[in-house]
């Protein structure tokens, strides 16, 4: 799970709004390709895996609009596969929480309507995705 | 419950029975008063009559070909029970001054059949409207069997029926022995015609049917058609029991079916109409046919546990595998929604197939899994549930078996609508994907462009892939259901019937890229089969 680290990092050390929306935009491919993988190896997660995955695109549709997203090309490394799959559900759950909390903040602090509508939704999604993949009590 | 029409023309039949099983001389008031009641009933049997398609008469004239023999027996019971509505018209227009007694029995039962015949003909037109040409248009799945030949014949022999029971007990009331002497002879005279007339509409069916009677099914289905009207919403509450569960799943399943056709005819201008409620179309059919793919398997477990035949054994399993197969096909579009999209919409809550979605993948999901208040989220994911709690009894399983078959069946309608939408969005370039280049280990994702063709292909040949498995689905569903006479039968029956039903995407209307196998002249036959 070492590339969810890394995006995790790249999230609580984002300086300005654009570096923020593409970490999250990357930080949400991620979390799609990651549940994809992974849709089908448990019966009793493929609804939770499957959701997420959807969830994940919302959030990524909403960086989207953002008016301060980089007009360059943004990159996207697929993650390593081999984990299993209570790993991923965690490390997903917790990529969840930590967007909506980075997404959540910075649509308090952002300027452009625009940008704060981008980062309301997308930190939704965060959260969905969190609490799609938090382990039960 | 959705009323039926049987829910009306029983009663109806059992008042005609009252009324004609009064064989006590009527007095004059009483006479007058039934001959009223007569007449109304004559004139909504007509109107009934007027509803079934055939030319009318002076159609029927003109035309040099001969009539279809089913044609030709409506037009002439039509104008044999007009002559008898008419003669009785002219005989209450004599009866100006004279005091009607409407509190005969004999009248009120006529009265109370008459009130059941007519709403029941109202039921029938619910699923019907006006077309801009003044034509009669669908206006749902089941249109198509109220018109079709073998429901016509019914109809027209419950009509039969009706005209020839009332008849002989009709012409007593002109008789002077039974009826009193202050009935004027012109008001008998016209009641004998109207009987007559009766008599002969009854006799014009009777001789009809001789050589190809009405089939038991088609009786069947007459009786079950349903009012063209949405049931009420059932939320899900947590608690609910797999008997709760399945009716519920029948219910979300039957306003998703509504749901869809409502959402069809304004297709082009809904803002709901984009990717994103497409994705979450088929996110919700890829959850619930999973589900039902180990619904289905619990009850083959369970039918073997009950020793049932092994016919109804070898239907579940198959149909179970063939959810197998269909849960993967939905899965693959919606991999291709992750990619494609329509553009970023901002759309006002959710729109209403996607909160009714939410309460079948609830419902669907609670009764394949063991936790009562199962989501989709991982905290709650569970075990799957037992075969025995699933199904104590035969009657359970054909209760699931009823809830899994009308969300198959209604899974099956939103694929082929979608797909019929994502074909106009592409036609009218509103599909987009974002280009991709590879270099070293990173995929670097450039903005979005418009869809190439080769996409759209693929996303409307997964879309046929889907549709065809989960008609697949269906079809085992509709033998099953029929073969454990569940209440969800008719639904086999709709299937069997070529659909018409007027939409948002009318053939030939929105010029889609004609430009592979999976183009959709090449998914019409599907549609067909589905009753898109």
């Amino acid at each position: 799970m070492h590339d969810v680290e890394a995006l995790m990092a790249r999230l609580r050390g984002a300086r300005s709004l654009p570096e923020l929306l593409e970490a999250s935009f990357d930080a949400f491919e991620v979390i799609r390709i990651l549940a994809r993988s992974s849709e089908d190896i448990v019966p009793s997660l493929y609804a939770a895996f499957m959701t997420a995955a959807d969830a994940a695109v919302d959030g990524r549709q909403a960086i989207t609009i953002a008016p301060s997203l980089s007009q360059v090309s943004l990159v996207t490394t697929p993650p390593a596969a081999g984990a299993d799959i209570d790993t991923i559900a965690v490390a997903l759950a917790a990529l969840g929480e930590l967007l909506d909390e980075c997404l959540a903040r910075a649509a308090d602090r952002a300027l452009i309507p625009g940008d704060r509508a981008a980062c309301q939704e997308a930190a939704k999604a965060g959260r969905r995705i969190h609490q799609l993949m938090a382990r039960g009590q | 419950m959705t009323a039926t029409f049987g829910d009306f023309l029983r009663p109806a039949s059992e008042h005609i029975a009252a009324a004609v099983s009064i064989r006590d001389e009527l007095p004059a008031g009483a006479t007058f008063g039934t001959i009223r009641q007569f007449g109304r009933l004559l004139i909504t049997l007509v109107h009934y009559l007027d509803d079934l398609p055939g030319p009318d008469e002076f159609e029927a004239a003109m035309t040099a070909e001969p009539l279809h023999p089913q044609a030709q027996t409506v037009l002439d019971t039509r104008i044999a029970l007009r002559r008898g509505a008419q003669s009785l018209r002219y005989a209450m227009n004599t009866l100006t001054d004279t005091v009607i007694d409407d509190s005969h029995p004999a009248v009120q039962h006529l009265s109370t059949a008459v009130g059941f015949l007519a709403a029941g003909r109202d039921l029938l037109e619910t699923h019907f409207a006006t077309g801009s040409g003044g034509t009669r248009e669908s206006r749902s799945y089941w249109a198509p069997v109220i018109a079709s030949r073998p429901v016509t014949a019914a109809l027209l022999g419950e009509i039969a029926g009706y005209a020839l029971r009332l008849a002989p007990w009709t012409a007593r009331l002109s008789v002077p022995e039974t009826a009193a002497g202050d009935v004027p002879a012109a008001t008998g005279l016209a009641a004998l015609t109207a009987s007559h007339c009766t008599w002969v509409a009854g006799a014009a069916v009777q001789a009809a049917h001789r050589g190809h009677p009405p089939s038991p099914d088609a009786r069947r289905l007459l009786y079950a058609i349903p009012a063209n009207f949405p049931p009420p919403r059932l939320a899900p509450s947590g608690s609910e029991q797999v008997s709760d569960l399945s009716r519920g799943t029948i219910v979300t399943a039957e306003r998703l079916r509504h749901a869809v056709l409502a959402f069809a005819r304004r297709a082009p201008w809904s803002p709901t109409a984009t990717s994103a409620s497409w994705r979450k179309d088929v996110l919700a059919s890829a959850i619930i046919v999973h589900a039902s793919e180990l619904i289905m398997r619990g009850l083959t477990e369970r039918a073997k546990q009950l020793t049932l035949g092994p016919a109804i054994c070898a239907q579940l399993h198959s149909a179970a595998d063939a959810s197998s197969q269909a849960w993967p096909k939905f899965r693959a579009i919606a991999h291709h929604w992750d990619i494609a999209s329509t553009g970023i919409h901002q759309v006002a809550g959710p729109a209403l197939v996607t909160v009714e979605f939410e309460d079948l993948v609830l419902r669907i999901g609670r009764l394949a899994f063991r936790y009562q208040q199962w989501t989709p989220a991982r905290a709650q994911a569970s075990h799957i549930r037992n075969p025995a709690d699933l199904a104590p009894t035969l009657g359970d399983i054909t209760s699931v078996v009823a809830a899994v078959h009308t969300a198959a069946d209604a899974i099956t309608h939103i694929a082929a609508w979608d797909r019929e939408a994502v074909r106009a969005a592409a036609a009218d370039h509103r599909l987009y994907a974002p280009a991709f280049t590879r270099t070293n280990a990173a995929v670097v994702r450039r903005r979005y462009r418009p869809a190439s063709p080769s996409r759209v292909d693929e996303i409307l040949a997964c879309y046929d892939d889907a549709i065809a498995t989960c008609t697949l689905v269906t079809g085992k569903l509709d033998d099953l259901a029929t073969a454990l006479d569940a209440p969800t039968w008719p639904l086999a029956a709709l299937r069997a019937q070529p659909q018409r039903v007027p939409g948002a995407f009318p053939p030939g209307g929105t010029s889609a890229p004609q430009r592979s196998a999976n183009s959709p002249a090449r998914h019409r036959g599907v549609r067909a089969q589905v009753g898109a």
